[in-house]
């Protein structure tokens, strides 16, 4: 880092607008020298620099207790309303081709409410960001811990030496000059890490539920075998329920139907002879209308018969007995005619006679009082009619008994055959079985069912298990995490032990070389020693006798804390302008002398020193101009008349 | 032929065992159980016992409807029985023998433990 320029405007005593040009020279003129008489401002343009690189934070030496506003409402010109800082320089970042440039632009007025407005610039361009940022991009740049080893106040820095113990914000600054802060900072870092970590972590309500979706999903898990080894054993009870089933109905095709069948034929037989039965019945009953009954009196009727026909020939006889007379009468005229012997004529006389008495000797009763017509129906009844009926009677009875035995043997065999039960058995089998298939099949469809309903359960469970997933890897990394952390934390610090023991080594080589290199005494002391916690300095003669700090001289104390700086400066590696005020008070000529000749020039490759006329004199100055270690030189005169201080370039003399 | 009753008139306990004989055989007509049961009781030698026969129920029917087809040779059957039991032939005894056949007949036949069915009547025919 390279100051370039630093412009004040109505800044303390300087009114109106100041500019300083503060590149160093070409070569080895490294020195940009101050002259002021004290109360001239020489302070003032410290703190401008301080101010505008670290604004509220800056360590001023005039602000004490005052805040930030306060401060700079008092650090503008009394006759002025507003002032204004600029600084500008260049910084060559990460190894680049050209070195950036930056200007920081500081503005506040009377009115301000509590802060300054700030510009910066980076290689001539507003950067409204990093005006933003600026507070940590300048501690990348140049820490504030860091700045007040190099900005520093001569008179303030041999008191260093002088303290047992050094002030916390000089070994805070030692410290992350060494870059030993490093460690710590990460150290921080990853305890804060780890309390975060740890924090997550105990969102124990989190882990439960975790922990419970797994269970359940494990459970859920389980529970989805047994359906599916239930299933799988449904599975070959309802194949042999089946083939049971399909076996039942085969044998009640084949032997139900045969049997229902049979039935059905037997039955139909049984109504046809029943049915052939009560036609033969009917026809019976249709005969017993007829002659039939009379066959009971068969014999009264014979014996009316005769009687009748006895009746009726008595009416003939009757009847005809005129005409038989007539006719025997004419008879014998014939065969008296005939001339017939007497014998053959009283044979035939007697014949007729014999017939005439049968006649009317058969004269019986006459009770009956039938006539031909009611004999002829008597005698062809009793003849035809009755003989007749009687036949298709018997045959018609015999028909009938046929038909009854028939129904009885048809009935025999429906009762006694025993296929109803065994027709029972079948269909009673057939239904075991299908109940049986239903019963399995229901089974295996509810289990279905319960497994669907176990798989979108799972789904479910895995789902919500994926939602906490994130968490639970977090939570593993977050572990993971943790565990590494700690090791972390050991081994950092063995690296802080061995960073700092490393640099504390280098840091005493530098500033023995350095001290040695200032002092004149060389023979006093042989090295300085840096205690690793409080970075306190102990010296040692050339027996490694410990030298008491009271034996050093203040001017040899302020030689010692200079060497300190020094040695860090060097030892930090970083390219930083060095800015000192009163830079040799309380030294005699020859500690001068070896400051002026050695360390001046040689501080960095840019060295800011504020003076008085008494610290760096007429000789001194001399000596430096004849060195050409100055590159620029300014006077700032303080005006007592008109209370500003102008600048003017040159010295004194 | 002269009938020996114009109108045939049942009695009450005839009609009742006529009832049972239709149950019985399933002839639903008076008229042929009557002449059956005419024939039976003129089939039997004795002659039926002379008592009293009322006819105190609502079954009556002409002699024809009774006689049928063999209505004459009925009345021929009565008058030898009568004459055969040296009965007078006259209207009054023949009337009254026909009342008593038919009332005794009606009884034997409904006595008779073997009819129980239509065969079983038309066998005592045979």
């Amino acid at each position: 880092m390279i100051f370039q320029e630093l412009v004040l405007e109505n800044f303390g005593p300087y009114k109106g607008r100041q500019a300083f040009d503060l590149r160093p020279g070409e070569s080895q003129q490294t020195i940009i020298l101050f002259g002021g008489m004290n109360g001239g401002g020489k302070t003032t343009l410290m703190d401008a620099i301080r101010l505008a690189l670290y604004g509220h934070r800056a360590p001023c030496s005039t602000r004490g207790n005052l805040s930030y506003s306060d401060f700079l409402k008092q650090c503008i010109n009394r006759q002025a309303q507003d002032a204004s800082i600029e600084l500008v320089f260049r910084q060559t970042l990460n190894n680049e081709a050209r070195p950036t440039e930056f200007r920081i632009y500081r503005t506040w007025n009377q009115q301000i409410s509590n802060r300054d407005i700030l510009r910066i610039q980076e290689n001539g361009e507003d950067a409204l960001d990093l005006a933003k940022k600026w507070d940590e991009r300048i501690e990348d740049l140049l820490p504030l811990g860091i700045s007040r080893l190099f900005l520093f106040d001569g008179e303030q820095v041999g008191e260093l030496a002088d303290q047992d113990t050094l002030p916390q914000s000089v070994t805070t600054a030692i410290r992350s000059l060494l870059g030993l802060e490093l460690p710590d900072r990460l150290a921080a870092d990853l305890d804060v890490l780890t309390s975060r970590k740890r924090k997550a972590l105990a969102t124990a309500q989190d882990q439960a539920k975790l922990s419970e979706i797994e269970q359940r999903l494990e459970a859920q898990e389980r529970e989805r075998l047994s359906i599916k080894k239930k299933i799988a054993a449904i599975q070959p009870k309802l194949d042999k329920a089946e083939e049971k089933l399909r076996q039942a109905e085969e044998r009640f095709l084949s032997e139900g139907g045969k049997i229902a069948a049979e039935k059905t034929q037997q039955e139909q037989q049984l109504q046809q002879a029943r049915n052939k039965a009560d036609a033969h019945r009917a026809a019976l009953r249709e005969m017993a209308g007829g002659v039939l009954p009379l066959a009971l009196i068969q014999p009264l009727l014979q014996q009316a018969e005769v009687q009748a026909q006895q009746e009726i020939r008595q009416q003939q006889l009757e009847v005809a007995r005129e005409l038989l007379k007539e006719r025997s009468e004419n008879l014998l005229q014939f065969v008296k005619s005939l001339d017939l012997e007497a014998k053959q004529l009283k044979q035939i006389r007697s014949f007729l006679a014999k017939q005439d008495k049968e006649i009317s000797q058969n004269v019986g009763d006459s009770w009956l009082g039938s006539d031909a017509e009611t004999l002829h129906q008597l005698t062809n009844t009793l003849q035809y009619a009755l003989p007749h009926q009687q036949r298709v009677a018997a045959e018609e009875l015999e028909q009938l008994e046929i038909c009854q035995e028939e129904i009885e043997t048809i009935e025999r065999y429906l009762a006694t055959a025993a296929p109803p039960e065994m027709y029972d058995k079948l269909v009673q089998q057939v239904r075991q079985a299908q109940t049986e298939v239903v019963t399995l099949k229901a089974d295996r469809e509810q289990s279905h069912r319960l497994l669907e309903q176990m798989e979108q359960a799972i789904a479910r469970t895995r789902q919500e298990l994926m939602d906490y997933g994130k968490l639970a890897i977090d939570r593993k990394n977050d572990e993971h995490t943790l565990a590494a952390i700690a090791k972390v934390q050991d081994t950092l610090k063995v690296f802080k032990q061995k960073l700092k023991l490393r640099k504390l080594n280098q840091l005493e080589a530098l500033v023995t070389e350095c001290f040695l290199y200032l002092l004149h005494k060389s023979n006093l002391v042989h090295r300085v020693q840096i205690d690793t916690e409080t970075f306190s300095l102990s010296l040692f003669d050339y027996e490694g006798q410990p030298v008491p700090k009271h034996r050093l001289s203040a001017g040899e104390k302020q030689l010692l804390a200079i060497s300190l700086l020094w040695g860090l400066a060097r030892a930090s590696g970083r390219q930083l302008p060095v800015a000192i005020d009163t830079p040799l008070g309380r030294l005699d000529s020859s500690h001068r002398n070896n400051l002026v000749d050695r360390y001046f020039p040689q501080a960095s490759h840019q060295v800011l020193l504020l003076s008085t006329d008494t610290e760096i004199g007429k000789a001194e100055v001399k000596r430096l101009r004849e060195n050409r270690a100055i590159a620029r030189e300014y006077l700032l005169k303080y005006d007592r008349t008109e209370h500003q201080t102008r600048v003017k370039p040159g010295y004194f003399w | 032929m002269e009938p020996p009753v114009d109108r045939v008139r049942i009695s009450q306990a005839a009609k009742d065992q006529l009832i049972k004989l239709k149950r019985v055989t399933k002839i639903d007509q008076w008229n042929i159980l009557c002449r059956w049961a005419f024939c039976r009781s003129l089939a039997e030698p004795t002659p039926p016992s002379p008592v009293a026969i009322p006819a105190d129920s609502n079954v009556e029917m002409t002699w024809q409807v009774f006689g049928g087809e063999i209505a004459d040779l009925l009345i021929i059957a009565l008058k030898q029985r009568c004459y055969t039991d040296h009965l007078n032939l006259d209207v009054e005894t023949l009337a009254t023998q026909f009342r008593l056949h038919l009332h005794r007949g009606i009884g034997y036949l409904a006595a008779t433990p073997n009819i129980k069915s239509s065969e079983d009547f038309i066998t005592i025919a045979n």
